[in-house]
């Protein structure tokens, strides 16, 4: 047997819940009026329990059969009493307080059948059999009478029990045999047969219905499932939810998901509206053109997943818009600085190469210490394009055939050392997100992509905008979530999922089936507070639970944020190349924490070994070391943006960067003292 | 072995939570002080001669603002005139217990003081208004009151400026709170040292950038004594979710703090975002973004009796006043000021006047900026 429902069709102030089981009354006392989803057969008992009532109203819960069929939407009746009963073709009866034994009689006088004996269609045993399906008579009894103990006696003595038939709990049947040509209604109350309540029913005439009035104090019920096992008893849904619902948007097929606070979507207008989200996210932006190369960044995680799959989708032939860009796919094997992924880290990333494989685009895969090493740019051709393909190990800085995995052995020795040498999870986490950056940005220049496509969504952005500006990198954030990043001269990152939810994200996987690989983390399996980018996740994502516009409202903030791009190589930060954001007045943040740091120092006489202030690299300690390599912490800090100072300030020697990392350091020193040299000479500063 | 003073090379008695220094007592207070003065001066909060109103609630960084504003004014000579203002919002079993301790202070550090009572301005104490409204929403009442009331306790003093003694980590949290709400007006303003245009009296905020650990850690080796209880009235707040969060980040990286406000100071608006323009209030002449002032909206739903007139979105709240006006009493506030009628209720204009003050605009040429 089916669930038993109620009719979707019902009066204007019910609201039915729990996959049109309960309903429920909003307001008033009136236009309550509800059905059972399919007529009764004969026999079937239709149970309903009271669950919330409310005061201050007279009359009670009404329950009958009907032969207006509410799939016709006829137009409905304030009450079932009068009104429905008064339209013919039903048998209602209201369910009081006591006096239930309401005996039909045909012939006007009562009196003279009111004391018929009548046989219950119960019956005694504990197992109820009826054409539709057997059930156990403790279904019949308000749960309280069960817990009570004494149901056993309560059975057969149930008027003398003080639940009232009218109070929360109670379970009120309605079912009718046929007897002869015709039907009799009887009412079950909390395990009782009332005994016929309406005789002569042309059962034969049309489908009955049960009818529910929702009425006066009564404010709640539910069906009790008598023919369907174990659903009564399930765990308790989400109030909210209410899977019975239509499509809000097509209005015919049924609803199957529940997108933001309470928009029902059904399969099809979920995909359409994923898919133009997608496809208005790019084409709004006119950033795209036709048969541009685009390197899509591909992690194996859900977001990008769902990206590539969203690409795979809008480039082929069934497309009715077919996307026009040429894709090339990336995955960045980031294992160098993660210790704790070794084990099963191999299976998951030749899961990774095939899915990338499988998508029939030119693919590839890199590894993150080629961000550092040295010889790596410059020299890829399209030719190592399809090797790359094959297998990521041979992916390596092609440039130097002769020894290729040594230079790429001495950059994993030296990436290593490198995260060993941050001292704390954030900043190594931010290092590593620079240096994912980087590469992506020069493997695009090299290959000839102008353009980066990112699996970033909203969620993931909104936690990065929150988690950068506790990181002082406030100046960057309209950058870091906006559609576009252009702070790379040559390269463009574009975002084209920023608009999806990471719930929108799981839900389009899970329909179509995309797989997702799992990569453990620097931050996998540490507790929330290991890392600011961290705890901002489980900060925002907690919150998001509570107040569903949490990421909206933050990236709604990123979006009225600007960042004003400024020229010459002196004004980007040599990490992050996002715009410097140092050069600030007197009373500011940054010149109040140099102050701070410098007040609680030594006031004269620096401590030994580090000379006088002005070779000093402000420590004060002698930590910096700095005569030997050329370079002092202070010229390496004056490049770095505030937020890359904060991470590198983590680190135990600020100078001991990645050779090629304080190469293009150096060299960006040693022009701006060139500059700095020549300025008297320079007409027009913009021409340097 | 105890630890030696990084200053001093004395025996060191505490960590600042700001730099992680060990310094011993003198030493911290030292740099403490050499800080907010150094704010002071960077910023260019003051010019000689100046009366400024040190905003006094009786807690830990008014107490603290107070006695290093007294202190700094001294051996510096700022020349400024130093009053102690105090706002009394009428909350038995609170505010009257702090208002005990500003009077203390006032005796300690020998300032005048005066007291501004919501009950004078307004008519009505926060108990009454609580009784009105509930614990839910009370805040909205006391925060947009206290704010007007110290601007016209202020005014009454005749002062140039008020101090107050917002510390790193209330902006810090402000700026998280506007970019969860996406407020981007307040996004922009919430970070400025000085706030306040022609109008409104100026504000600044010494204590911009002093950890509120450190504030303690003064108060409690200086043995200030100050009133610290959580307001009775206090309830879970949207605001408490980022004092949470700051709370966890500075955990984590103690110069978090300091970053978010540089965030905050490096942000900028794009020039197509429509800000909110400020003006006048029509009714009370304070400074508004709306044509009637929140107060006065907030006043005017209590008097009538239908105290949630300004809690909730904008729209309802205009709807609300429309469908009053549509019974022939109140001003939409789109109307503007030309067709003001008289009400029969007591508004702020006629609360002010009671106090014989002009409540339209500050008298902003007698005053010295």
């Amino acid at each position: 047997m089916p669930v038993t429902k109620f009719h979707p069709y019902h009066g204007q102030n019910i609201r039915l819940l729990h996959d049109n089981m309960v309903a429920y009354r909003e307001t008033s006392f009136a236009h309550a009026l509800t059905f059972s989803e399919k007529a009764l057969k004969p026999g079937e008992i239709f149970l309903v329990e009271i669950e919330k009532n409310e005061l201050g109203w007279s009359g009670h819960m009404r329950i009958g059969l009907t032969q207006f069929d509410p799939s016709c939407k006829f137009e409905l009746p304030q009450y079932a009493l009068p009104d429905l009963q008064n339209m013919g073709k039903s048998w209602i009866f209201a369910v009081t307080k006591s006096h239930n034994k309401v005996v039909y009689s045909d012939a006007g006088d009562s009196d003279s059948v009111d004391r018929e004996i009548h046989q219950s269609v119960l019956g005694d045993a504990e197992v109820i059999h009826t054409p539709q399906g057997s059930f156990s008579r403790s279904l019949l009894l308000p749960l309280r009478k069960l817990l009570s103990n004494n149901y056993e006696t309560s059975v057969s003595t149930s008027s003398s029990d003080s639940a009232l038939p009218t109070d929360i709990g109670s379970r009120i049947g309605i079912m009718y045999r046929v007897v002869g040509d015709t039907a009799e209604m009887r009412f079950i109350i909390n395990g009782e047969d009332q005994g016929p309540c309406a005789r002569n029913i042309p059962h034969q005439g049309g489908p009955l219905y049960a009818v529910v009035d929702v009425y006066g104090t009564t404010k709640q019920v539910r069906i009790i499932q008598l023919y369907c096992e174990g659903e009564s008893d399930g765990p308790l849904q989400k109030e909210k939810v209410s899977p019975g619902r239509k499509c809000m948007k097509c209005r015919t097929e049924n609803a199957i998901l529940i997108i933001r606070v309470n928009d029902a979507f059904c399969k099809a207008c979920f995909m359409v509206y994923v898919t133009h989200k997608f496809r208005a996210t790019i084409g709004k932006s006119k950033l795209v053109r036709d048969g541009e190369k685009v390197l899509v960044a591909y992690s194996g995680g859900p977001s990008s997943s769902c990206l590539l799959h969203l690409i795979t989708e809008g480039l082929s032939e069934r497309a009715h818009k077919k996307l026009r860009f040429k894709p090339g796919i990336i995955f960045i094997d980031e294992s160098a600085v993660l210790d704790n992924l070794i084990e099963d880290g191999g299976t998951a990333k030749d899961r990774i190469a095939e899915l990338m494989v499988d998508v029939g685009y030119p693919c590839q895969t890199r590894r993150l210490e080629e961000a550092i090493c040295l010889d790596q740019g410059g020299h890829l051709s399209e030719a190592d394009l399809s090797s790359l393909t094959e297998s990521y190990q041979a992916s390596v800085c092609t440039s130097d055939p002769a020894s290729p995995d040594d230079n790429l052995n001495k950059a994993r020795v030296e990436i290593k050392a490198l995260f060993s040498s941050i001292k704390s999870l954030t900043a190594r986490e931010d290092m590593l997100n620079k240096l994912r950056q980087r590469l992506l940005m020069e493997v695009a220049h090299v290959q000839g992509y102008s353009k980066v496509m990112t699996g970033h969504c909203g969620t993931r952005l909104a936690v990065n905008l929150l988690s950068n500006i506790s990181q002082g990198r406030g100046a960057h954030v309209a950058m870091d979530t906006a559609f576009s990043d252009t702070r790379y001269s040559d390269v463009m990152f574009v975002r084209p999922i920023r608009d999806f939810s990471s719930k929108e994200v799981a839900m389009y996987n899970s329909l179509h089936g995309v797989e997702s690989v799992f990569l453990p983390t620097l931050t996998t399996k540490t507790h929330e507070g290991s890392s600011i980018e961290h705890l901002t996740e489980a900060f925002v994502t907690g919150l998001q639970t509570d107040y569903p516009s949490t990421v909206s409202n933050i990236m709604r903030t990123g979006e009225k944020l600007s960042t004003e791009k400024r020229d010459g190589e002196n004004s980007n930060c040599a990490l992050c190349q996002g715009p410097l954001d140092t050069d600030v007045g007197a009373s500011s943040a940054l010149n109040a924490v140099e102050f701070s740091s410098l007040i609680s120092k030594k006031k004269n006489g620096r401590v030994d070994g580090c000379g006088d202030s002005a070779t000093c690299c402000g420590e004060g300690d002698g930590s910096c070391h700095t005569q030997s390599e050329g370079l002092k912490k202070d010229e390496v800090m004056s490049v770095l943006c505030y937020g890359c100072r904060m991470t590198t300030k983590d680190m135990a020697d600020p100078t001991a960067l990645p050779e090629k990392l304080f190469r293009q350091i150096s060299y960006r020193i040693r022009r701006s003292k060139m500059k700095e040299d020549i300025q008297d000479f320079l007409l027009d500063p913009e021409n340097s | 072995m105890p630890v030696k003073c990084a200053i001093c090379d004395g025996s060191a008695i505490l960590k600042r939570p700001k730099t992680g220094d060990a310094l011993c007592k003198n030493c911290f207070y030292y740099a403490f002080e050499e800080e907010v003065h150094k704010t002071i001066i960077d910023a260019r909060l003051f010019t000689h001669g100046e009366t400024v109103a040190i905003g006094a609630s009786g807690g830990k960084d008014s107490t603290v603002l107070a006695y290093v504003m007294k202190e700094l004014n001294d051996r510096y000579n700022y020349g400024l005139d130093l009053v102690l203002l105090s706002v009394d919002e009428g909350i038995t079993g609170y505010r009257d217990d702090s208002l005990e301790t500003v009077k203390r202070n006032q005796m300690q550090y020998d300032l005048p003081l005066k007291i501004v009572s919501y009950e004078e301005l307004y008519g009505w104490t926060m108990d009454a208004i609580v009784q009105q409204i509930g614990l839910k929403n009370n805040c909205t009442f006391c925060g947009v009151f206290r704010r007007q009331a110290l601007d016209r306790g202020a005014m009454m003093l005749k002062v140039n400026k008020i101090v107050t003694g917002h510390n790193a980590d209330d902006i810090a949290e402000t700026v998280v709170m506007n970019v969860l709400r996406g407020d981007i007006g307040r996004l922009r303003r919430c970070t400025a040292i000085t706030t306040g245009a022609e109008g409104s009296l100026p504000r600044c905020k010494p204590f911009k950038y002093t950890y509120e650990k450190e504030i303690v850690m003064y108060a409690y080796f200086k043995k200030l004594d100050y009133f610290s209880t959580e307001c009775i009235y206090s309830p879970n707040a949207y605001r408490g979710f980022a004092r949470a969060y700051i709370k966890d980040v500075e955990k984590i990286r103690p110069s978090a703090i300091i970053d978010i406000i540089h965030s905050g100071e490096s942000l900028s608006v794009k020039t197509t975002v429509k800000m909110p323009v400020q003006g006048n209030c029509e009714r009370c002449g304070y400074i508004s973004s709306n044509a009637i002032c929140k107060a006065c909206v907030l006043l005017e739903g209590l008097n009538r009796g239908l105290p949630r007139l300004g809690i909730g979105k904008t729209h309802k709240e205009r709807r609300k006043i429309e469908e009053l006006s549509k019974e022939g009493n109140v001003n939409p506030p789109q109307s503007g000021a030309a067709e003001r009628q008289p009400t029969s209720i007591q508004t702020p204009v006629l609360a002010m006047e009671s106090l014989s003050l002009d409540r339209r605009k500050p008298d902003v040429s007698k005053l010295d900026f």
